[in-house]
């Protein structure tokens, strides 16, 4: 057995902790297992004793009661809630020009009476939404994902800001909604254990002018919001719906 | 690492559903469970995940990722739970009381862990930090790696993140073992006395 000093061996009993979860063939695992075999018998008693504790954690984890009937409750939800049905799809075809006319004309009413929306009024409706709709379309944490799965869905770039590098924040999904009529997209970030909701939308299609500067707002509802709205270069503007802890 | 599922394109939406249900219902409830520490809360999760993965069922690609896919529902859903809970999240005193433990061999070790639900309380004490890579790791049955590419975070973090949780686990059964051998002798010293 090699001699070693207090902080060898707690550094060699973190090493143990660290890769015991480890594949017993990866080469990290292994090369630990070579340094419990040279620091002698008490190194090699602790990592037999790690691991009978994570097995143990293993089957212990598995044990427990699952509600009776669980799978038939489970089984039964379809019925609650059906699949759009083959004869929605048949109906919407020859419906889907008409759907189409009728939308092109309320575009061109709204275009024509519609008003410029303030920041404040965009700040509003990110919250309305927010508290309406707390689903996501797609599940992922790279924004790049999210840019790729939308592009086509909405007529101008989609850029999604990184917001996990520095800020710590972790990307958890993407839909797309409607403000007013037109269309925005909504991603979902988890920070601190608290929901943000960022939204990406055009000014032009609230008729706000480009720039919107950088602007922070208070949207009070049933509790209160922390609200930032501001534009990028790219002509795009979002809004940063926060909940308060 | 799990291995692939069968793919099952050929079949009906509704019986792709039920094979889901069949086959994964099980695990996504005690990892709900082992997550929230309480039976009702992992049974409202694990009917909301399977509710969302029926209704965009299309949205899954490839069907032979069905497991994967379910378990990173029930991990948002479980993330909306905890900001609705404010991340007050404890559990309640176990279902038996921690005494009268029988001897200290292993097969006793995880007995105890088991019906007596003191790995719960362990559990339950846990960081979420730690607790969610332990659990995917020790429970859903992923490799470290594959762990932190779904958390996002470099392996080293997990590794680190598992070992804490562990460490964690152990000081707590020990404590809860030290616990139940001074009710035990207390009880025994009262008898004494008594007597």
């Amino acid at each position: 057995m090699n001699e070693m000093n207090q902080e060898q061996v707690e550094l060699l009993r973190q090493r143990m902790g660290e890769v015991a979860a480890l594949s017993p063939d990866n080469p990290l695992r292994l090369a630990v297992m070579a340094e419990v075999t040279a620091a002698g018998a008490w190194a090699e008693a602790e990592w037999l004793s790690l691991q009978r504790f994570d097995e143990d954690v293993r089957m212990a984890l598995r044990h427990g009661e699952v509600p009776g009937g669980l799978a038939d409750r489970l089984k039964r939800m379809p019925d609650e809630a059906p699949l759009r049905s083959p004869w929605v799809g048949r109906i919407t075809r020859w419906a889907g020009p008409l759907a189409a006319a009728l939308a092109i004309g309320v575009t061109v009413w709204v275009v024509n009476t519609g008003h410029a929306y303030t920041v404040d009024q965009i700040a509003e409706l990110a919250v309305d939404n927010h508290l309406r709709h707390s689903y996501v379309q797609a599940m992922t944490h790279d924004p790049h994902e999210v840019e790729l799965k939308f592009a086509n869905t909405v007529d101008w770039p989609v850029d999604v800001p990184d917001l996990s590098g520095e800020f710590g924040y972790e990307l958890q999904g993407a839909r797309v909604c409607r403000f007013a009529g037109h269309t925005v997209l909504c991603t979902h970030w988890m920070h601190a254990g608290r929901l943000h909701v960022l939204y990406q939308f055009c000014p032009s299609d609230f008729r706000m002018p480009m720039a919107l500067g950088d602007s922070t707002h208070t949207v009070e509802r049933a509790d209160a919001y922390d609200v930032r709205v501001w534009s990028e270069p790219n002509g795009c503007a979002y809004v940063l719906v926060s909940e308060r802890e | 690492m799990n291995a692939p599922e069968p793919d099952n394109t050929d079949t009906s939406p509704r019986a792709r559903y039920e094979r889901w249900v069949t086959d994964h219902s099980v695990e996504l409830y005690r990892f709900a469970l082992r997550m929230t520490g309480r039976g009702e809360i992992a049974e409202d999760l694990t009917q909301e995940t399977f509710y969302h993965a029926w209704r965009s069922m299309k949205s899954l690609r490839d069907p032979s990722r069905a497991r994967a896919w379910l378990f990173q529902i029930l991990r948002y859903r479980y993330s909306h739970w905890l900001r609705d809970k404010g991340r007050q999240v404890k559990t309640t005193a176990p279902a038996e009381p921690i005494e009268n433990r029988p001897g200290k061999d292993r097969a006793s070790t995880l007995e105890r862990m088991t019906r007596h639900e003191s790995l719960q309380l362990a559990l339950d004490d846990l960081d979420e930090r730690f607790r969610t890579p332990f659990l995917m790791v020790f429970l859903e049955g992923l490799s470290c790696r594959e762990a932190a590419e779904r958390l996002g975070v470099p392996l080293g973090t997990v590794l680190s993140r598992i070992h804490r949780a562990r460490q964690a686990l152990r000081a707590s059964l020990a404590q809860q073992e030290r616990a139940s051998e001074r009710n035990s002798s207390g009880t025994r010293d009262l008898r004494l006395r008594g007597a």
